[in-house]
């Protein structure tokens, strides 16, 4: 055994004494930082400082390691956080290869010089290789290692400014996804997979054929050691890891090879012999079968939710007007450019995966009652995330790298293709939907019955979730006295259908958004206006009799106005032109349960600034808004904060990247946090809240007035984490859980919105051509307006497909060419208004936004199509061959 | 083999005795280390994976994932890694794309600034046209879009025109097609131990030489369909030859009104050489697949492959395009429709390729309409190709064809014959619409259905005829 201290942490390894300290680090000890790119001391992409001094790894055995200090580019130490800002001020880093090597070679330098000349810089380097920058801007860099904070950031306010977002450098350089950190000798993970939507199978020689040459292991369930189920939600956790006879839904693993790289085995002779079973893929025959999949789920119901308020049979009875809406929509795919992909090794006995996921600290529990491992023995260290919307809060390839990674005592890595994200990963609920919709004689609506059967396929997923959101938001954001709305999430055979943007609320707002444009046109009334009067106001309460504030569907819908007029005049007369109009609101936030987020913020003595950022940033922004918020609250500027996470080692839970909740609940808790620290640092200065905080290195000003308090930070003793000012602060969104009819308070807030779309039908072909797309968002408080407007255009685009061409079928549509999403040209141009109600709930007044983009669109469109044509579509998406006879079915 | 040498980002590198179907996306990502270029879908849809290619001729976008190693011999690749300057400064584009927000998860971003960084350098402004290939699920486009036309005006930076330079500069002046053999030397090379045949022929002769003695190998030429037999299908395909370095396949030439095609000819270069005389079959290359694919996909490979939804045909077909076969030294000519006998079935002896097709330079007649459930990048559910000549108010020849109605691109032959000799009325139209019944018996499928595809196709000829009469009738002619 050999020990050693490591980032100044005793540690030891079994390695053989004349293992090369660079693998010791990389494939015993996990820690990849140090690269390498010669094993032959040529390079010195893998230097390490030993003793302080700057050494080449792969040159050294391991037993020349015993009783040092070992120093990689994994320490955080002042040395080292000058030199990799002043590497990114300077763009001292391009491929990144040499980087590590650069960066512990010039911190030998600056520990003892702290301003070297270009001279003794060059001198420091001279034994590291690098091939893309000409090591100009590497020298400028270790020449200039200050504390300098970032360009161009604000110095002052941060929320409400459209700063670029904090991590775009690596996204244009192609950052660091699920498949691009591929650990040493790691075996690669193929799952074996079922070819049908419900068959018995048994296993033949498996030995045989783990015994083939290249191959590593073979698992099935019966190598899973804890609980071989798994769900987002405990109560209904169903969904093996490995499936035992029968899988359930094409698509689903049911055993997992590991094989050396380059020994890609042939699975087509796989032993496992299939006998398919009768499967169940309608939903409404499952609501009839006589055995349903899981036991306990009579009927095949998962969940039923419900919305009782008032007496709407007699409301309707009683109404003027009634409308009769029947719609159903398909399977749609998530289909993120990034497939899913990871790794997973061992760091000691602690299980580390990396993967792209939405919901690490989820991910860490499952995994581990899976494995049969305390939460502890496993960290979850998110790789960027090429998209999510949804599908990547449930497990996927995690408990297999895990489980592998586990029993082969190796590194394991594992890539999904396309076709086998698309069949094993969830859809958007299939939505059967039904009901009525009554006014009086003045357009005021008064009753509202809705029932909804929502396919939610093999296993349990978000289904509850879906069923409880469909019936809380089927009304719109409108006022409704009388409400009957039932959704009830139904397994069948088909792909487990989970999360997607909004939660099955943009399936209900098809239903609802084009059956009160029929209420409009029946009562002769401006489908505008008519949204306008029946839109919630302050101080009336919804279907589940919560009384609302800060509602900001008015304002959107008068902000719509002008250009809803503009548009109609210029559709009138005009062949096949035609303008729609719809609405969303949806509630930010876990449905009447408990979803905490926990922020830290701590200041080193030498006077860094550390914002412990749990909340998973798949694209959207979190990084920098909640640093936004952070910054503010705590009154430094943004640019001097560094990110910390999210890993489920290094941060604190921020919740799952789902729901609209990371501005608005982990923005609260970074403004607590925030707001915590600077009380803290206002005490020891005995200053008021007027004060101006200044971080200057290790001198932290507070100047009040003529005032000006200086701490030294380095008289501070730190803490643990090596903080001599820290604050951590939680925030959990005040709601209250529904009763038997589904009253009470679900959610803390509400984001609202409406879009307006002009498009052409082209009358004898079918066709569809989106001209323009107006859409008005209240979020409060833009905090990033930037960011903001990049969700209103993402999710109207999510929005074009779900609408005009998306539909997942199994086994037909497992790729990109014939499960088709929007292009470029498919995208009109967009006219973004921020509408800014803001809310005292959320951080700054901010209320969520990311689902509510998405929800307007595909209804908009619907009612754009029926007014250019006469055209009702049942069934979506609206297909050209759809439209046409939906065109015939709408002729007298 | 012979190993193949190619520039990668400005440096000069060999690869030995890799398998020819290695792509360079796998060989990027696996071998060397370039994980900057992403695998989206690993079969051309969705751009993740877009790399700059550089040859003589210019740079294009062209998708790594069905781009085989033998196809870059003698040219240069650049991917996002190599965007960025020599002293680290970024990219226009890149510039471009953080201050518009162009970038939300990252994951397509390195594909969109290749694709971008290529139509700047190229002075594109179709932005549209030339991100169709590739997808974005998070931004909506519009931020990328901005992004691309405000680096539009900025300098083409020094770096990114290196490639051609030092591409020009391997080639002797009097033959300036053929791949540099010794210069890109580089040490190093890759993994790989069984390595099955492939022929990289430089001339015609030489492949019909080779095909004869090998009637069982697969061709390459631009690999768009048959990289998904490998990257998809895991087919082994051996033996290969890849085609690219078949300059004299690659040529057109216009004589006697007739525009002469070889079969190597991109989609992308008959797009702009039928720009001016076919402006309608333009048009419908302009929304075959994406720009990547276009790059690389041949006509000659559209047209062998027999697929019954093929954009090419249809329009070959209406306008009267001969075929010209080889096999050894024997030469054969054929109307293009008759060279397709049944679904995937075509008139092609063992041994026996595609040289190229003839068709006129000119035909003013001509109207190609794609009917797809996406505009751009999508396959057609069907499409149709018009070729009537109407002299003094009467219609006296007529040639029509479909995509997407039948087992192969298809002749309307009763609808021809009902419209042959008829005056140009709408009535004639009308009397000729119920042909389309006998003429076709289309499927119902994911795309359409039957009904919808045999109304639609009618339609279409309703369509022909306001259109030859200048009635603007079609929303997708109508401007946004």
């Amino acid at each position: 055994m050999t020990r050693f201290i490591l980032n100044g942490t005793p540690r030891h390894c079994d390695s053989p004494p004349t293992r090369r300290l660079s693998d010791v680090l990389r494939e015993d000890l996990g820690l990849t930082g140090t690269k390498v790119g010669c094993d032959a001391g040529d390079c010195g992409a893998c230097t390490v400082l030993i003793d302080g001094r700057a050494t080449c790894a792969c040159l050294t055995p391991a037993a020349r390691a015993e009783g040092r200090h070992i120093q990689t580019v994994e320490a955080q130490t002042p040395e080292l956080t000058r030199l990799r800002a002043a590497f990114l001020r300077h763009g001292a880093a391009q491929c990144g290869i040499c980087t590590p090597g650069m960066l512990m070679a010039a911190a030998e330098l600056i520990a003892r010089n702290p301003a070297p000349t270009e001279a003794e810089a060059e001198a420091a380097i001279g034994g590291v290789l690098c091939r893309c920058t000409g090591y100009r801007k590497i020298l400028a860099a270790i020449c200039d290692a200050t504390d300098a904070p970032a360009p161009s950031l604000p110095q002052g306010r941060a929320t409400g400014q459209p700063i670029p977002r904090l991590d775009g450098a690596e996204k244009v350089a192609g950052d660091l996804f699920g498949a691009d950190v591929l650990p040493e000798n790691a075996c690669v993970l193929k799952a074996i997979r079922s070819p049908h939507p419900h068959a018995a199978f048994t296993f033949g020689d498996l030995a045989a054929y783990a015994a083939r040459p290249g191959i590593a292991a073979v698992f099935t369930a019966a190598d899973i050691p804890g609980r071989n189920a798994f769900g987002v939600i405990p109560p209904f956790a169903d969904q093996p890891a490995l499936a035992e006879s029968p899988a359930r839904f094409r698509g689903e693993a049911v055993a997992l090879v590991a094989f050396a790289p380059g020994h890609d085995p042939a699975t087509d002779d796989f032993p496992i012999t299939w006998q398919p079973l009768p499967a169940l893929t309608d939903p409404d025959a499952a609501l009839q079968a006589a055995h349903p999949l899981h036991p306990g789920r009579p009927d095949n119901i998962l969940v039923q939710g419900l919305v009782r308020k008032g007496d709407s049979a007699t409301a309707m009875d009683r109404a003027a007007h009634v409308v009769s809406a029947e719609i159903t929509t398909a399977f749609v795919e998530h289909a993120y450019i990034e497939p899913e992909a990871g790794a997973a090794w061992l760091e000691g006995e602690t299980l580390c995966i990396r993967a792209c996921t939405q919901a690490p600290v989820m991910d860490r529990d499952e995994t581990a009652a899976i494995l049969a491992l305390p939460p502890d023995r496993i960290r979850i260290l998110p790789s960027a995330v090429g998209g999510g919307f949804g599908s990547k809060l449930d497990l996927s390839l995690q408990p297999l790298l895990g489980l592998a990674a586990l029993r082969l005592r190796r590194p394991v890595r594992m890539v999904y293709s396309r076709a086998e994200s698309m069949a094993s990963t969830t859809k958007r609920h299939p939505a059967r939907m039904r009901g009525r919709i009554g006014c009086d004689a003045q357009g005021i609506v008064t009753a509202l019955e809705f029932d909804g059967t929502f396919d939610t396929g093999a296993y349990a997923s978000w289904g509850p979730t879906v069923a409880n959101r469909v019936p809380v938001h089927v009304t719109g954001p409108y006022h409704t006295p009388h409400v009957t709305a039932i959704a009830r999430a139904v397994h069948t055979h088909n792909p487990v259908s989970g999360a997607f943007r909004g939660f099955g609320v943009p399936q209900a707002a098809i239903w609802q958004e084009t059956a009160y444009d029929r209420l409009a046109d029946r009562l002769g009334l401006d489908r505008l206006e008519f949204r306008l009067r029946n839109a919630l106001r302050d101080g009336q309460s919804s279907a589940t009799g919560q009384v609302l504030q800060a509602t900001g569907i008015a304002p959107c819908l008068t902000a719509l106005r002008p250009h809803w007029r503009r548009a109609l005049a210029e559709a009138s007369g005009q062949p096949g032109r035609g303008v729609g109009l719809a609405s969303c609101w949806y509630g930010c936030g876990n449905t009447s349960l408990p979803n905490p987020s926990t922020i830290r913020i701590g200041i080193t003595a030498r006077g860094e600034l550390v914002l412990h950022q749990g909340a998973t940033d798949i694209g959207q922004g979190s990084n920098t808004v909640i640093a936004q918020i952070a910054a503010d609250a705590l009154g430094l500027p943004v640019g001097q904060i560094r990110l910390i996470g999210p890993d489920t080692a290094l941060t604190p839970d921020a919740g799952k990247t789902s729901a609209s909740r990371q501005t608005f609940v982990t923005g609260r808790a970074a403004l607590a946090a925030g707001a915590e620290l600077r009380a803290a640092i206002l005490r020891r200065a005995n200053a008021s809240d007027a004060a101006r905080l200044s971080l200057d290195g290790p001198l932290l000003a507070v100047t009040e007035g003529a005032t000006r308090h200086e701490i030294a930070l380095a008289g501070l003793p730190p803490d643990d984490m090596g903080y001599v000012l820290m604050a951590e602060a939680s925030y959990d969104p005040p709601t209250a859980p529904l009763d038997e009819n589904g009253q009470g308070r679900p959610y803390a807030l509400y984001g609202y919105g409406a879009q307006m779309v002009e498009l052409s039908v082209d009358p004898a072909l079918g066709t569809v051509r989106l001209h323009r797309i107006t859409a008005a968002h209240d979020l409060g408080l833009a905090i990033n307006p930037l960011l903001a407007t990049g969700q209103i255009e993402g999710g109207i685009a999510q929005g074009i497909g779900l609408a005009l061409m998306e539909e997942y079928l199994p086994g037909r549509t497992e790729n990109l060419h014939d499960y088709l999403i929007p292009t470029a040209g498919d995208v009109p141009p967009i006219t973004s208004l921020l509408i800014e109600v803001p809310d005292p709930e959320g951080p700054f007044g901010a209320k969520g936004l990311g689902e509510h983009v998405l929800i307007p669109t595909a209804p908009a469109i619907l009612n754009a199509i029926r007014h250019a044509t006469g055209a009702e579509i049942t069934q979506l998406p609206a297909l050209p061959h759809r439209i046409l006879a939906a065109m015939r079915a709408a002729r007298p | 083999m012979t190993g193949i040498a190619f520039l990668l980002n400005g440096t000069p590198v060999r690869v030995e005795g890799d398998t020819p179907t290695r792509t360079l996306l796998d060989w990027l990502r696996e071998v060397r280390g370039l994980s900057g270029t992403k695998e989206g879908c690993n079969e051309g849809d969705c751009g993740a994976c877009t790399v700059m290619v550089t040859d003589a001729t210019g740079s294009r976008a062209l998708n790594a994932c069905i781009l085989f190693l033998p196809q870059l011999h003698g040219k240069a690749v650049r991917t996002v890694e190599g965007l960025s300057g020599p002293g680290g400064e970024m990219h226009p584009v890149q510039e471009a794309m953080i201050t518009h927000h162009g970038s939300q998860c990252g994951f397509c971003t390195p594909g969109f600034v290749v694709s971008m960084a290529v139509a700047q350098m190229n002075g594109r402004q179709d932005h549209d046209d030339v991100l169709a290939g590739n997808l974005c699920r998070c931004t909506g486009y519009a931020p990328i879009i901005r992004a691309a036309e405000a680096a539009a005006s900025a300098p083409v930076p020094d770096w990114m025109q290196n490639d051609r330079s030092f591409i020009l500069a391997q080639i002797p002046k009097s033959d300036a097609t053929t791949p540099p053999p010794v210069s890109l030397d580089a040490p190093g090379g890759s993994g790989g131990t069984h390595v099955p045949p492939a022929f990289r022929p430089t001339n015609s002769d030489d492949l019909a030489d080779w095909y004869l003695a090998h009637p069982d190998a697969t061709l390459i030429a631009g690999a768009t369909d048959v990289g998904l037999w490998v990257t998809k299908q895991l087919r082994d395909l051996a033996p290969i030859a890849f085609l690219n370095g078949v300059t004299d396949l690659q040529q057109i030439e216009r004589q006697g009104g007739l525009l002469h095609v070889g079969a190597g000819v991109t989609i992308a270069t008959l797009r702009e050489a039928v720009r001016d005389g076919l402006p309608s079959f333009a048009e419908l290359l302009r929304r075959y697949a994406s720009e990547q694919v276009r790059n690389a996909a041949t006509i000659g490979g559209n047209i062998a492959n027999g697929s019954p939804i093929g954009d090419g045909p249809p329009a070959l077909i209406a306008l009267g395009a001969t075929l010209h076969l080889r096999r050894g030294d024997e030469m054969r000519s054929l109307p293009l429709e008759s060279f397709f006998l049944d679904y995937r079935k075509q008139d092609r002896r063992p041994g026996e390729f595609v040289a190229g097709i003839s068709f006129p330079e000119k035909a003013p007649a001509l109207r190609c309409y794609k009917l797809s459930k996406r505009f751009d990048q999508d396959i057609s559910a069907l499409c149709g190709c018009f070729n009537l000549t109407v002299d003094q108010d009467r219609i006296t020849a007529a040639r029509i064809a479909f995509g997407g109605m039948a087992g192969i691109p298809k002749r309307a032959t009763h609808v021809e014959q009902a419209l042959t000799g008829q005056p140009w009325t709408e009535a004639t139209i009308a009397k000729a619409l119920p042909a389309f019944a006998q003429d076709f018996t289309p499927l119902s499928d994911m795309r359409a259905s039957a009904a919808y595809r045999l109304e639609a196709a009618a339609n279409l000829l309703r369509r022909y005829f306001h259109d030859l009469n200048g009635t603007p009738v079609s929303v997708l002619e109508v401007a946004p």
